[in-house]
């Protein structure tokens, strides 16, 4: 009797697609916060509007909170700017300083500890007890953006890799993770 | 997923991302990128681990995310319809306007800007919908991304559990030890 044995392999390329779909969805809406400001200064108002409009309901769009481009201000404000400056900056740099293949979620106490300064810098600032600063919304942000980056790639790894799993088990495969292939 | 009780918690998170993000006033929270529908996402997965006997997979809380993003998506057009037709959500927009138009060095855009609030003014009520919902769908959208990322997040904020199974179907001391063996000493008692 001839047994076969059905296999799936994890493709080690997934994570890479993963990640530069991610980095590229981060750059097209990095690209719609700074158009925002030249479209309208270019004289394209309708446009420039819809970019406006569609981020009001995530920002509140203070113009004297926000940096200015061309004279008009960004389509969200400093503090939200440096949040997704730090996401893109976090993810530009992932791979030098992390595996792509490495799914283990770092410690939830980074992310409180990234989370920290911003809320000191937001909680002082709307109770009186000091003045938050562009420098300080957009430092504290980007710090938060940072750790941001590092959570949301490795679960939209882990994510995609279950899938995978599940995908496999569906079609009656054996599911191998990266490295495994090699020792049978 | 199936054996997960996600829905309810995907309801409660939806709830504070639709309500919370339409009303005027509250809605200034998102202030700090989206935080409404961040928490949402959060909140529906923190709800489900709680409920849930076994560790919650970063898969399955993209997907209550997902959900909480779907129903929040839903209830926040529902809540943020009556509030645009009676003009209230446009305040805010006409308001950058004014400042658009006031700060405009070039008089061409000055007189642009000024039409447009002209006309976003003047609005009827019907007018203002229709205008409104291309907006509103690119909002709910993007709600329904951030709480997908808020699913994300809330499984490496709160699912400490790792590998852990569920609870055998069986209590330990199964069959008790004074259970008469079963007839014709075949077979036998199923193990835990």
């Amino acid at each position: 009797m001839q047994i076969e044995a059905h296999i799936t392999t994890a493709q080690p390329h997934k994570p890479v697609i993963v990640y530069a779909a991610l980095l590229l969805v981060s750059f097209v809406w990095m690209a719609a916060i700074f158009a925002a400001p030249v479209l309208l200064a270019d004289g394209h108002v309708l446009s420039a509007m819809v970019i406006y409009r569609g981020l009001a309901g995530i920002c509140h769009q203070i113009p004297d909170r926000s940096f200015h481009l061309h004279g008009f201000p960004l389509a969200v404000c400093s503090r939200c700017t440096g949040i997704y400056v730090g996401f893109v900056v976090g993810l530009m740099f992932y791979p030098f300083v992390r595996s792509l293949r490495n799914q283990t979620m770092p410690s939830r106490n980074w992310l409180i500890a990234a989370s920290l300064p911003m809320l000191i810098d937001f909680g002082g600032g709307y109770l009186g007890l000091f003045e938050n600063t562009f420098i300080s919304r957009v430092a504290t942000g980007g710090l938060l953006g940072l750790a941001f980056s590092v959570y949301i790639l490795t679960g939209m790894i882990s994510v995609v890799q279950e899938w995978e799993v599940i995908r496999a088990s569906r079609n009656g495969r054996a599911y191998l993770p990266p490295g495994e292939c090699g020792k049978i | 997923m199936n054996d997960l009780d996600w829905k309810q918690p995907a309801l409660i998170g939806g709830l504070i991302v639709g309500i919370l993000s339409a009303v005027p006033g509250i809605s200034a929270v998102n202030l700090c990128c989206c935080a409404w529908a961040l928490l949402g996402g959060i909140v529906a997965v923190k709800l489900t681990i709680g409920r849930s006997q076994r560790p919650i997979k970063t898969s399955e809380g993209a997907q209550i995310g997902a959900a909480a993003g779907l129903i929040g998506a839903v209830i926040f057009c529902i809540v943020a319809i009556p509030i645009i037709v009676s003009g209230l959500m446009t305040n805010s927009s006409l308001k950058l306007m004014a400042w658009i138009a006031e700060r405009a060095n070039d008089p061409k855009l000055q007189q642009m800007m000024d039409e447009a609030i002209k006309q976003a003014a003047s609005q009827t009520a019907a007018q203002r919908l229709v205008s409104s919902l291309p907006v509103l769908f690119v909002q709910a959208i993007i709600f329904c991304g951030f709480t997908v990322l808020g699913g994300l997040l809330g499984v490496a904020l709160f699912e400490k559990r790792k590998g852990e199974f569920p609870p055998s179907q069986y209590p330990p001391n199964y069959p008790p030890a004074d259970y008469p063996p079963p007839p014709g000493g075949q077979g036998g008692w199923p193990q835990s």
